[in-house]
């Protein structure tokens, strides 16, 4: 079996709170929530033994974390949009993928750690995720944390580590990215009726990344990502990492169907529900002069090397 | 459906409320109105305002600290309310730390009011609108050494006073009135390091991203702006105020653990540059040069990746008038790569020290 096929599919989604506590706010939230609603169902039928989700709104430091704890419970809410309301959830977490992976990461020299603690504070994105994309927990999930520090390389690795974890257990898997395309947000408080993409800038490159993620060139933009982190990305993070780690699952490659189910601003930043299916069309695969990282080798002490 | 509770507007009763007994001097005085006719209703009032003049003393800072937050520091103290055990470690700054809250024991105050990078918010300024809160708080970054069960109180009072004195100076704010919101770790960390005890009010303040949106010379503007709002709010109110600033120095974290997080020999700073520049800061303030490290802030916060990027500092210092006094030096310890420093601003020469 080609191990592509571990994932049966991908979706990019926001992380924002508004398509599952007010979708009723504005059009656009509404128009997110039914590409959630829509691509629910999708995964329901699509016998997925696993939804895995790499989260932008899980920082790390400690190298890679992987939520372990088979039923996290709480109630969730927004440092910023606690006015909307509170999010309660019961997730149910496939604890035994969540070791392979982090196994998988060690193996291909990452550092990874699993968390299974009580009240652990699951973020923003991954509670919208799965509380819209898998609502009565059918399916089991897991969620792995973005480490702030990391780059390229790490990320990379830490994707395949995932396609290795999936393989090794035999579960094909629906792998959800949470983040935004343009992710400037407006600074004052806005009435949401009034809600647009922060700049034209912005709504241009997001549009030019739909048109990547439309055509299926997920190799392309993950080759990208570098340009779209200087020009539509607030500088939080090292890099604008999530289509590294899409493209490090799926398959580094340009061989996907894609469709985008809605494109909506959320208090200014680009949100887009994306699914991108595995297929055997290709659109303008080139070559790139950037290692195909398999191994992480840890910093490579620069500042130490200067002092010789 | 947005959850109407949390949705509800922040209720202002103004500032003739509490904290001096006023309130209910009005209170009765406005109950009797109906009987006594307007002359006599005007002449009480010009004399009520007269007494409450006198007799409020204009609120004050009496205290500004610097308080850093890793969470390795109250998993060291193994305090109750934490659950993880420890065999110590990051002594020189717990035991600054432990000679500033004895110091603050000393100190007569009503509420501490703190800046907090933990509470990271991108549309305004928010401070916590609810009396009280109590949760659980598990570190996102060290769940393994921070699940610490908190019961805290808040003077929502001067919180509201403080909001709108920001917001009337043009910064965007917002009261934060779910209660089901988690108290950050920061919060929790600096204040139960400072008052172990929680037996005064305390005020959280989130830390708008300004550095990240703009700048470090924006982030240095408004949170002056917000600073001196802050000071106008608490010289309104009456009280005396312990201001806090929580957050490290240069904050480059190693990405790995030790097995043992309190293993102190695998602890130090990230690299040296980090430190050469904790230590020009530490100097500075040492040396009372205040106004100097606040127009430094940007190119340090630069160079360091420092937590001064959340503009907490710039806040406690904009607050106090840019001491020109030397700070009181608690101590200075990496943790986790980090570099820290327990610090803190006496306005009062009679109890300053030179601690170290």
């Amino acid at each position: 079996m080609d191990s592509d096929q571990d994932v049966l599919f991908g979706i990019y989604c926001p992380p924002h709170p508004q398509p599952l506590l007010a979708p009723e706010l504005n059009n656009g939230y509404k128009n997110l929530r039914n590409a959630y609603d829509k691509l629910r169902d999708r995964i329901q039928s699509s016998g997925a033994d696993i939804i895995l989700i790499y989260s932008t709104t899980w920082p790390s430091i400690v190298g890679h974390q992987i939520q372990a704890h088979p039923e996290p419970e709480w109630i969730h809410v927004d440092d910023d949009f606690h006015y909307l309301g509170s999010m309660p959830y019961k997730f149910n977490i496939d604890s035994d993928f969540a070791h392979a992976y982090r196994d998988a990461a060690e193996s291909r020299g990452l550092h990874s750690r699993t968390v299974a603690y009580d009240g652990f504070p699951i973020d923003t994105g991954s509670v919208v995720a799965l509380s819209l994309l898998n609502p009565d927990n059918k399916i089991p999930a897991c969620i792995v944390s973005s480490n702030m520090y990391s780059n390229r390389s790490e990320t990379m690795v830490l994707g395949k580590a995932a396609r290795d974890a999936l393989s090794k257990q035999g579960k094909k898997a629906v792998i959800v990215v949470v983040a935004s395309l343009s992710n400037r947000m407006f600074t004052e408080h806005i009435d949401p009726k009034n809600d647009k993409i922060h700049s034209s800038k912005d709504d241009e490159w997001n549009k030019k990344i739909l048109e990547f993620f439309k055509d299926g060139r997920l190799e392309d933009l993950s080759q990208l990502s570098r340009d779209i982190h200087g020009q539509i990305r607030i500088q939080k993070v090292a890099a604008y990492k999530p289509v590294w780690w899409m493209a490090a699952t799926m398959g580094q490659h340009n061989n996907y169907q894609g469709e985008i189910l809605a494109y909506e601003p959320l208090h200014g930043s680009g949100g887009a529900v994306i699914q991108l299916t595995p297929s055997n069309e290709s659109v303008g695969d080139k070559e790139f002069d950037e290692d195909d990282v398999e191994y992480y080798h840890g910093d490579r002490n620069v500042l130490d090397r200067g002092n010789l | 459906m947005p959850n109407k509770q949390a949705s509800k507007k922040p209720i202002d009763k103004g500032i003739v409320a509490g904290h001096n007994g006023i309130e209910s001097h009005f209170i009765l005085h406005g109950k009797h109105t109906y009987s006594i006719n307007a002359m006599k209703i005007l002449k009480r009032l010009i004399h009520i305002t007269v007494v409450a003049t006198k007799g409020m003393e204009k609120g004050q800072v009496v205290l500004g600290c610097l308080a850093p937050h890793p969470p390795h520091l109250v998993y060291a103290e193994n305090p109750e309310q934490n659950e993880p055990f420890s065999e110590g470690g990051w002594e020189t700054l717990r035991w600054g730390y432990n000679r500033l809250a004895r110091k603050l024991k000393k100190i007569d105050y009503d509420v501490m009011v703190i800046f907090t990078p933990h509470w990271a918010t991108y549309i305004g300024t928010h401070f916590l609108g609810l009396p009280k809160f109590k949760s659980l708080s598990v570190d996102p970054i060290f769940p393994n050494i921070f699940r610490y069960k908190y019961d805290l109180t808040v003077d929502v009072q001067l919180a509201q006073e403080m909001h709108k004195s920001a917001s009337e100076a043009g910064i965007i704010t917002k009261m934060m009135t779910n209660p089901d919101f988690r108290i950050d770790y920061g919060t929790i960390t600096s204040c139960h390091m400072l008052n172990p005890e929680w037996d005064k009010p305390i005020i959280t303040i989130s830390s708008n991203r300004n550095t990240h949106y703009y700048s470090g010379e924006v982030m240095n503007e408004q949170a002056t702006a917000l600073g001196e709002a802050c000071l106008k709010a608490i010289e309104k109110s009456g009280k005396k105020v312990v201001l806090v600033s929580s957050h490290s120095l240069s904050h480059r974290h190693f990405v790995t653990e030790s097995p043992l997080p309190e293993d102190m020999s695998r602890e130090h700073i990230y690299n040296h540059s980090q430190y050469v520049w904790d230590m020009k800061m530490i100097n500075m303030m040492r040396e009372g040069k205040m106004k100097e490290v606040i127009d430094i802030m940007p190119e340090y916060t630069e160079q360091t990746i420092a937590e001064t990027e959340a503009g907490g500092l710039t806040w406690m210092m904009a607050a106090m008038g840019l001491p020109n006094y030397p700070a009181e030096i608690y101590g200075y310890q990496s943790v986790i790569g980090t570099g820290n420093a327990v610090v803190a601003w006496d306005p009062n020469s009679q109890t300053r020290e030179i601690v170290l």
